[in-house]
C-alpha cells in the first residue's frame, strides 16, 4: 500500500515539476501582472486598443512558462537568422514574428494607412512639410539622450524612433536593429510608442500652451485651396520616386503608404482599397500585435533599461511637439502672422490624434477657429517625415 | 555611466538625420509647389473660359419681385437665389405681405471659416467631439 501511495505522490510531483505551475518564477508572475495593466489600459481606458490589446495578450502568452510559443534564442543574431531552425522548431508566435522580423507587417499596415489618408491639406499647403520635418527633431535629439544613458547604437536608434510617434515605423526600425541579445526588445519599443501615442492629448497641450502666446494661438488661417483629382493622383507617385531615390531604405514604408493612397485616389480600385483598409490591415494588425507583444519577455521588461525607455519615450514625444511648435512660431513670424503655430505640434504624426489636439487647443482660444484641416497637413507630412527618419537611421546605424 | 557610442558618431547621426529629413521634405515642397502652381493655373484658365460674360437675371414669377444679383459668379448661384426667394415667399404667404428680393450678396468667403454663421456652426459641430 505504501508503495502505491509513493508512486502516486511521485507522479504528482513529476506532473507538478513539468507543468507551467512548477516553472512559474516571480519574473513571470510580475510580467503577467504587467500584461494585465496594459490590457486594462487598452480595454478600460481605450489606449490604442486595436494594437495594445493584442500586444498585451502576446505579453501574457510569452510569459507563461513552457508554452514555447516564442523562442528568443531563435532571433539572437539580428544579422544572421537561422530560418531553417525557426521553421522546424519555432512556435506559433515565432512564425508570426517572422513577418515583423522580415519587415513585412509594418509596410502592409502603411498600405492600409495610405488608403485612409487624404493628402489634400498637404498638397494645398506644401509648407506643412517643414513642420512635419521639424517635429522629427524629437527622434534625433532623443538619440543623444539614449547614448548618454549607455545604450548601444542600435538600441539608441530604436528608442529614438519612438519620437516619430508612429507605431509601424518604430516596429520597422527596432525589429531590424534589435537582436535577442539587446537589452531591450521590439516589444519594449512598441509598448512605449503606443502608450505615448494614446497619451498625446495629455502630453502635447501643456507644451503647446507654454511655447505660444495668446495672440499666436488665436490666428485664423486662410482657407485651403481645393485640390484636383489629377494632383491627388500625381502626388503619391511623385513622392515615392523622390523619397525612394533619395533614401532607398525608406522605400518599403513610403512606397506602400503611397501605393495605398494611389489606390484610393485613382478611384478605380475600390475592391483593393476596401481589402487594404479592412481585412488585410486587420489581419496584419493582429499578427503584428501579438507577435511583437511576445518579445516582451521578463528579461526585457523588469530591467532598469525599460524604465529608461519609458523616460526617453516621453522626452522624445515632448521634444518632437516642442520643435514642431517652435518651427510653427518661426513660420508665424516669416509669414507675418498667417500661420498658427499650434499646427506645428501635429507634425509628430500620430494621425489623426495630434491634429485633433491642435484643433482643440486652437478652439479653446477662439471657438470659431478651425485648425483641424490645417493641422492635417503637418500631420500627414509627419508620417512621411518619420518614414524618412527611419530610413536614415537604418542606413547610418549598424 | 559609460557611453557605448562615441560622441563623434552621436553628432554624426543627429546632424545627418536632421539634414536629410529636411532635405527630403524641402525637395517635396519644391515639387508640390511647382505642380500646385501649374494645376491652379490650369484650373483658373478653364474657369475663365467657362465663365459667361454676364450673369443672367433671374425672374421669379410669384410672389416675389425680380431679383438682382450683383455679387453672383459661381454656377450654383441660381439655385441659391431660388432657395432664398422661396423662403422669402413662404414668409410672405404667411403674413400676407409682398416682399421683393432686391439683391443677394455673398458674405465672407462662404466656406465657413468666419464666413457664414451656419457654416461655422456646422464646422464646430463636426470638430467638437474631438
Amino acid at each position: 500500500m505504501n508503495e502505491v501511495i509513493q508512486i502516486f505522490l511521485d507522479t504528482l510531483k513529476d506532473l507538478g515539476s513539468s507543468s507551467g505551475f512548477g516553472n512559474l518564477g516571480w519574473p513571470n508572475i510580475v510580467m503577467i501582472l504587467i500584461s494585465f495593466v496594459f490590457m486594462y489600459l487598452a480595454i478600460a481606458k481605450k489606449f490604442e486598443p486595436l494594437l495594445l490589446l493584442p500586444i498585451s495578450f502576446g505579453m501574457l502568452l510569452t510569459n507563461l512558462p513552457l508554452t514555447a510559443m516564442y523562442t528568443p534564442e531563435l532571433f539572437a543574431d539580428p544579422t544572421n537568422i537561422d530560418f531553417d531552425r525557426i521553421l522546424h522548431e519555432g512556435g506559433l508566435l515565432d512564425l508570426l514574428y517572422l513577418g515583423v522580423k522580415l519587415q513585412l507587417f509594418p509596410p502592409l499596415i502603411f498600405l492600409g494607412i495610405g488608403t485612409m489618408t487624404d493628402f489634400a491639406p498637404l498638397i494645398s499647403n506644401p509648407k506643412s512639410f517643414l513642420l512635419g520635418a521639424a517635429a522629427q527633431a524629437g527622434i534625433f535629439l532623443t538619440f543623444i539622450g539614449a547614448a548618454v544613458l549607455g545604450f548601444s547604437e542600435t538600441e539608441a536608434a530604436s528608442i529614438a524612433i519612438i519620437g516619430g510617434a508612429d507605431g509601424p515605423t518604430a516596429i520597422f526600425v527596432s525589429s531590424k536593429l534589435l537582436g535577442a541579445g539587446a537589452k531591450i526588445s521590439t516589444g519594449t519599443i512598441a509598448l512605449a510608442a503606443y502608450t505615448y501615442m494614446a497619451l498625446v492629448p495629455i502630453i502635447q497641450p501643456p507644451i503647446m500652451k507654454a511655447l505660444t502666446t495668446k495672440k499666436e494661438r488665436a490666428v485664423v488661417m486662410e482657407t485651403l485651396r481645393p485640390v484636383g483629382r489629377t494632383e491627388k493622383i500625381i502626388f503619391p507617385i511623385a513622392v515615392t520616386i523622390i523619397i525612394a531615390l533619395l533614401i532607398p531604405s525608406a522605400a518599403p514604408l513610403v512606397g506602400m503608404l503611397m501605393l495605398g493612397n494611389l489606390l484610393k485616389e485613382s478611384g478605380v480600385c475600390d475592391r483593393l482599397v476596401k481589402t487594404a483598409q479592412n481585412e488585410l490591415m486587420n489581419i496584419v494588425t493582429i499578427f503584428l500585435g501579438v507577435s511583437v507583444g511576445a518579445t516582451t519577455t521578463a528579461d526585457k521588461i523588469i530591467t532598469a533599461e525599460f524604465a529608461k525607455v519609458i523616460i526617453l519615450g516621453v522626452i522624445a514625444f515632448s521634444i518632437g511637439t516642442a520643435s514642431g511648435v517652435i518651427f510653427g512660431k518661426i513660420m508665424y513670424r516669416v509669414t507675418g502672422g498667417k500661420v498658427n503655430p499650434l499646427i506645428g505640434s501635429a507634425g509628430v504624426s500620430a494621425v489623426p490624434m495630434a491634429a485633433r489636439v491642435s484643433q482643440k487647443v486652437g478652439a479653446s482660444e477662439n471657438p470659431t477657429n478651425f485648425l483641424l484641416m490645417h493641422a492635417m497637413g503637418p500631420n500627414v507630412a509627419g508620417v512621411i517625415g518619420s518614414a524618412v527618419a527611419a530610413g536614415v537611421l537604418l542606413s547610418i546605424v549598424k | 555611466m559609460d557611453m557605448l557610442i562615441p560622441w563623434t558618431k552621436v553628432w554624426a547621426v543627429v546632424i545627418t538625420g536632421l539634414v536629410v529629413v529636411f532635405l527630403a521634405l524641402v525637395l517635396l515642397i519644391i515639387f508640390v509647389s511647382i505642380f500646385g502652381k501649374v494645376f491652379s493655373g490650369i484650373a483658373e484658365r478653364e474657369k475663365a473660359k467657362s465663365k459667361p460674360a454676364d450673369v443672367p437675371a433671374v425672374n421669379i414669377t410669384k410672389p416675389a419681385a425680380p431679383v438682382q444679383v450683383p455679387a453672383a459668379s459661381a454656377e450654383d448661384d441660381n439655385e441659391v437665389i431660388a432657395v432664398i426667394s422661396a423662403a422669402v415667399a413662404m414668409m410672405a404667404a404667411k403674413d400676407g405681405k409682398n416682399y421683393a428680393v432686391k439683391s443677394i450678396k455673398r458674405k465672407g468667403n462662404g466656406r465657413g471659416q468666419a464666413g457664414s454663421v451656419w457654416g461655422a456652426a456646422g464646422q464646430r459641430e463636426n470638430t467638437l467631439p474631438f
